[in-house]
Formats: C-alpha cells, structure tokens, sequence
C-alpha cells in the first residue's frame, strides 16, 4: 500500500495545492447541489400550481354516465384514488350587465368548469386558489365550503346562480365579488333534429352573482375560466356541448400508470356501476379515458423537462470546471515530483504502481472536495432564507423579490439521489482528469528522471 | 531458499553484463556512449569505475541498474536475464535484486528517515501484505539506521539531516531488501572530505557482505580500496593502470572468499 501511503503524504505535504483542488471541485458542488434544489424547488411550486388546478387522474366516459356514481364507483374499485369529483366543462361567453360600453367592453370567450365545490377542495385544494393575495390575502368566498352560495335575499329568491371567476376575467370585465355578469349559456333547442344544423342550437344569457375570485398564477387560465356548480352546467349546457369526466386525487401522484391499470382490469364494472343507462353501453361506447394533470399540460410539462436538461447541462460543464483544477493540480505536482517518480521507479515501483499515487491524489483531493461541497451545499439550502438576506446585505439589492415570485421564502427541494449523482459524477471526473497527469507520471523514463537536475 | 541461494553463488556472478551498446540521438548526430561493455561481478566483490566525466559512468549503472535498456548486449543479474524479462518484472528486480546509493542522495523529502529506509519494502510488499510484514521490517530497518550510525534519528525529515547523514539513510535504504548488487554513483561526489571518508569507510564495511557492489568515483583513493578497479573509457571497460600493477591478486582471493 505504499501507492495510498506516499500519496497521503503528498497530500498533506502540499496542502496549499490540496487546498485548492478540492476547493475547486468542492465549490463546483456547491454551487449544483444549491443551483438544483432552487431549481427543483421552483419547478415542483409551478408543477403545484399547474397540477392543483387540475388533477392526478381524469376520468372521460365516452358514454352518458352518472358522474355522482362514477365518482363513487372509482373511489371503490381503484385502490390508488382517494378522492373524486365531478367535473363538467364547457365554453361561453361573458359580459358584464348595465350599460356596455364599447370601446372599454369586449365580449370575453370563457372557459367554463362545473364542479362541486367541497369535493373539488379535495381533489385538487380547489380553496387555495380563491384567495386575495394582493389585498389582504382575503378568501375571496364567503364559505369555502358552499363556494357558490349566494348570499343577498333577493338574489336567492329569483333563484340567481352564483359564479366564481378567473382574476384575469375580473379585470377585464372590472367587476368585484358582490357584481352581477352574464353568461352565455349554450344548449340544443328543445324539439329540434339531428344537431347538425347551426339553427338547433341557441344561447341563453343569464345573469349570475360574482361569489368569488380565482388565481392559479397560469394566467392564461386565469384569464378565461369561470367555475359554476357542475349541477348547474349540466342543467344549462346541453351534453353534447359539454364534456363531463370525474376527477380524481391519487395517493401518490406518481401512481397514475397503476391507476390505469386499475381502471382497465374493472373496466366493466366500472361502466355497468356508473352508465345512465348500461344496457345502452356496448362496443365502441364502452370506454373511459383516463389521463392525468400532465396530459392536459403537456406543453408545460415539456418545458420544464427541456428547461431541466438544459441546467444539467450547464452543471455538467460547472463540474467539468471544477474538476479541471483537479488536473491543473496534479499536473503541477507531477512536474513537481520527477525526481521522486525515478526514485520510486528505481527502488521498484512499477508504471501502475507510479501512476496509481497520482490518481489516488486527486482521487482524495476529488474525495474531501465532493464531500466537503456536497455538505456545504446541503447546509446552504436548509439554510437558504438567511443566505438570501446575507446576498441582500452584502449586494444591496433583492435577488428574490417576492412581489413578484408570489413565493414568501426561496422554494427548495433536494433530491438525494441526484445530489449523490452529482458528487459521484464529480468524483468520477477527478479520475479521469488525475488519469492524464497520473500518466504522464507513469511513463516517465527513470533515468531521466533520476538524473534531471 | 537461503540455501540455494548460497550454493548458486559460488558459480553464478551476481552481476553479468556482455557486449553493451548504447548510443544517444541528438537530431542529427549519435554519440555512442557504451560500445562493447563488458563486465562480470562475483558475489562478494567491490568492483570500482572511474573515468573522465561524461565517459558514460552514470549510463552504465542506468544500464545496468535496469534503469534503461541498452540497444544491444546483454544483462544478467543472480543468473537471470534482465533484458528479455518483462517490465513489471524489471522492477520487481530493481526491488528485490538491486540497491541504489546515488550522488544527490534522492531521498524522499516527505518521509522520515525511518520510512525512506521502508520504501522498498512497503513498494515490495504486495497490495494488502504490508501489515503482516510491517514489523519485521521496521526492525531491520531500525537496526540498519543504527548500523549506519543514526539511532534516534529515525523521524527526522531529510531536511534536517546533513549531507553525509542523508547518504547514510540513503545506504541503509539500498540495504533494507538485501538485494544481491548495490550501485553507488559518486557516493561521496557531494560530501566535503571528512564526510565522505566516514561513508566510504560504511559502505566498504556493509554493502560487500554476501552481495557485490559496482562503485563509480571520482575519489582515486577510495576506488583503491575496492577489490577491483576498473576505468571507463571510449565505451568499454578496462583494468585501471595502476590498479592492474599493484592489486591484481587481490580479486583472486576476494572472489575466493
Ligand atoms: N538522455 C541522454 N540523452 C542524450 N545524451 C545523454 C543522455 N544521458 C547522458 N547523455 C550524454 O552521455 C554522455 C555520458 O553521460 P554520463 O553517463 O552521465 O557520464 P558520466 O556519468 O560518466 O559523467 C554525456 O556526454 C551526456 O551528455
Ligand atoms: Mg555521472
């Protein structure tokens, strides 16, 4: 083991220089292990905010279903699913009622959601999204349990709805909670054929109170979305203009492959347990198609994947930077060392056993520097919000302001594993950047080495 | 082993070199250093090699000491053939087979004497049998730091030796192994008169025993006290003038003994 022994000792003899190449390296560790969880940490709050505004698992019948019962038969028959919703969805229009001005009110497409408010809260925490956070951070509801009651009297006893809309709506019809707007409501006539003609159907506008506000943060949603008690899309949107799917949370949102596997092995119990009429239900109707919050995010999911491998990329190339001090080191204690690489060589040590010390060198310098930063960058991100005020001290500015991140505290989240990959791929790039100089080391003739003065 | 080892001595020489060539190349010129060296040393005996400097001294122990390869002849040593053997078995040969004592000393300056002295047993030792032999070998080689006149000094770095107390560590370190030759380059090149006297006197009285010892020298007197004296000159090696005249018994009765 003279291989371990001699490089200890050069270690601990040129310390300046093991300083520095683990300083390096450990640096390089650093910089990932903080750079990642922020990054981590910020994509699982907008996966957060995407996902709770949707859902786990998403359930579309083909056929005419009861959503009550359906909802009831997936939470018996799918062990993964512990909550589930129904969930309407259609398109409108919206206005706001009295004088329309013109040039201030254009007429706005609207998405529109029918759910049940409390389930819905389970679901996806439906509440989270109904609060004020500019103002107050009020909850915009009076009652997140009755989300679409309607408290004035008069209202109540016309039998007027109440309706929760998107922010980006609110501003652009200028209402506030308490306001009346229109809808348009779209159905088949009564009585008429086929639906293939544009004259079989109609729209009915209807007045509804602003009972509250919705943000999710995706403005695009926020925007265009208003959200009605599903009874009541189902009762003012015909079906066919409609699409109706019960919505379901997961134990673990990485279950959705077993769930629909689940779903496929009952299938037909799920269909003769929730059909209107099962009797009816038969070939190409009998189907149910389950997808998740990232199949109706698709493009986001994607950027974020891209946006991932992106910053892997840039990691991969901080480490390479850090481990280059590695050879930047081993080199010089290379050129440092030729005379002791021919008096080793000449008392017996063989090319594998010289080159072997200079690979265990920056293997060590690799090891205390992956080490040491793999900890300091731990340490760093538990303690985030203090180096943040620091930053803000010491820089005189906020880096993180968070007026406009909507986040109080910097999001972080470590994954271990990757935090182990990191500081293997970092030790794996000091063995090869010691395995150049360890070379030159190894095929050093002896007797020149000996005799160079 | 030990046994074999002995019988073997009486008609192997411990060091073997026939016909050795060897020439440098500088872009357009070869400077032929050794051409047609031929040398024989017995067990037991101290041969010395003097010459003019750059007369290709240093290349012959290079040569010799398996440090390099001649372009062509011949190296045996204890009987076996040095240059048909494979690298890792040449250094394994410079482990257990040779003993170095050079000019500069080249001692380690990140080891304490004790462990310079350790270095070829710890590079001898295989991957995890150092500690079976760690403490055999720690006393031999405290028994050789004393034998060279340095109990006590065993932790002392090479920095905070002096010159002749280095080369001493130096000799003790060629001896750890009880190799079966020991080259010394100008041991005493580097050491001030007094000095050297002190370590020609060690090396004269502990590298013989048993074993041989090629010697190079500047220092005519100490070349005298080897058994042989041999000079260098125009590639090859002949019996030096003087020593022909008067010491040309003297091999007989030490290759006898
Ligand atoms: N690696 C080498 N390349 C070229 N020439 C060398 C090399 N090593 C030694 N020489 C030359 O060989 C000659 C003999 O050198 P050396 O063996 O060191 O002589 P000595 O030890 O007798 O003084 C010198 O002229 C020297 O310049
Ligand atoms: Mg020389």
């Amino acid at each position: 083991m003279y291989r371990l022994h001699l490089s200890l000792k050069f270690l601990s003899h040129h310390w300046l220089m093991t300083a520095i190449g683990s300083f390096f390296v450990g640096a390089s560790l650093v910089i990932l292990v903080v750079v990642m969880a922020v990054m981590d940490g910020f994509q699982e709050r907008l996966k957060d905010t995407v996902s709770g505004a949707s859902a786990d698992f998403i359930v579309t019948p083909r056929f005419a279903a009861d959503l009550d019962r359906l909802a009831v038969t997936l939470k018996s028959n799918i062990p993964q699913v512990v909550e589930a919703s129904p969930f309407e969805q259609s398109l409108s229009f919206v206005q706001r009622t009295g004088k329309v001005d013109p040039l201030e009110d254009k007429l706005q497409y609207a998405q529109v959601y029918g759910i049940d408010g409390w389930r819905e809260q389970a679901v996806n925490r439906f509440g989270e999204y109904l609060w004020d956070r500019r103002h107050g951070n009020r909850l915009t509801v009076q009652d997140i349990r009755e989300p679409f009651k309607v408290y004035d009297a008069l209202d109540a006893a016309a039998g007027t709805r109440g309706v929760i809309i998107g922010s980006g709506v609110r501003n652009e019809l200028r209402v506030v909670v308490g306001d009346r707007i229109r809808i348009a409501a779209l159905r088949r006539k009564k009585g008429t054929g086929s639906g293939s003609e544009a004259a079989d159907y109609d729209q009915d506008w209807l007045v509804f109170r602003v009972v509250g506000i919705y943000e999710s943060g995706n403005s695009e949603k926020d925007a265009h979305c208003l959200f009605l008690d599903w009874r009541v899309v189902q009762e003012l949107w015909s079906s066919d203009l409609r699409r109706s799917s019960v919505r379901c949370k997961l134990k673990s949102s990485d279950d959705f492959d077993a769930a629909r596997r689940a779903l496929g092995a009952r299938i037909e119990t799920v269909i003769r347990d929730s059909a209107s009429r099962p009797e009816t239900v038969t070939g190409f109707d009998a189907a149910l198609l389950p997808e998740s919050w990232k199949t109706e995010n698709q493009t986001l999911v994607r950027a974020i994947e891209s946006e991932k491998s992106m910053i892997l990329i840039i990691a991969f190339l901080i480490v390479v930077a850090g481990t280059s001090s590695i050879f930047a080191a081993q080199w010089l204690l290379v050129s440092d060392k030729i005379r002791e690489i021919g008096i080793l060589r000449a008392l017996g040590a063989g090319v594998e056993g010289v080159m072997s010390i200079f690979v265990f060198n920056g293997f060590l310098m690799g090891l205390i520097g992956s080490v040491g930063g793999t900890l300091l960058g731990l340490f760093v991100v538990k303690k985030i919000d203090s180096v943040h005020e620091i930053v803000k001290v010491v820089t005189g500015r906020d880096v993180f302001p968070s007026d406009i991140y909507l986040f109080s505290s910097i999001p972080t989240r470590v994954n271990y594993d990757d935090v182990l990959r990191y500081s293997v791929a970092a030790l794996f790039c000091t063995l090869i950047a010691s395995a150049i100089p360890a070379l030159r080391a190894g095929l050093m003739d002896p007797a020149r080495a000996l005799h160079r003065e | 082993m030990s046994d074999a080892r002995s019988a073997a001595a009486t008609t192997v020489p411990a060091l073997e070199a026939k016909d050795l060539h060897k020439a440098y190349r500088l872009r357009q010129e070869t400077i032929e250093i050794l051409s047609g060296l031929d040398l024989v040393v017995a067990r037991g005996e101290s041969v010395a090699v003097v010459g003019a400097s750059g007369s290709g001294k240093t290349t012959m122990i290079n040569m010799l000491g398996l440090l390099d390869r001649p372009d062509t002849g011949s190296v045996r040593i204890a009987g076996e053939d040095a240059l048909a053997a494979s690298g890792s078995r040449r250094a394994q040969m410079r482990n257990q087979r040779l003993g170095f004592v050079f000019q500069f000393y080249h001692l380690v300056n990140e080891l304490s004497a004790l462990d310079n002295v350790l270095l070829p047993a710890r590079i001898g030792a295989p991957w995890f049998g150092w500690s079976a032999r760690k403490a055999e070998m720690t006393a031999r080689a405290r028994a050789l730091l004393a034998r060279v006149g340095l109990a006590g000094r065993e932790s002392h770095r090479p920095q905070q030796l002096s010159g002749g107390e280095r080369q001493r560590v130096a000799i003790a370190r060629a001896l750890v192994l009880e190799p079966d030759v020991v080259f010394c380059d100008e041991p005493t090149g580097n050491l001030d008169p007094r000095t050297a006297r002190g370590v020609q006197d060690l090396l004269l009285e502990v590298a013989p025993a048993g074993r041989a010892m090629l010697l190079v020298t500047h220092d005519e007197a100490f070349a005298r006290r080897c058994d042989r004296v041999l000079r260098l000159a125009d590639g090859r090696l002949r019996p030096s003038a003087a020593d022909a005249a008067s010491s040309a018994g003297t091999f007989a009765s030490g290759g006898a003994a």
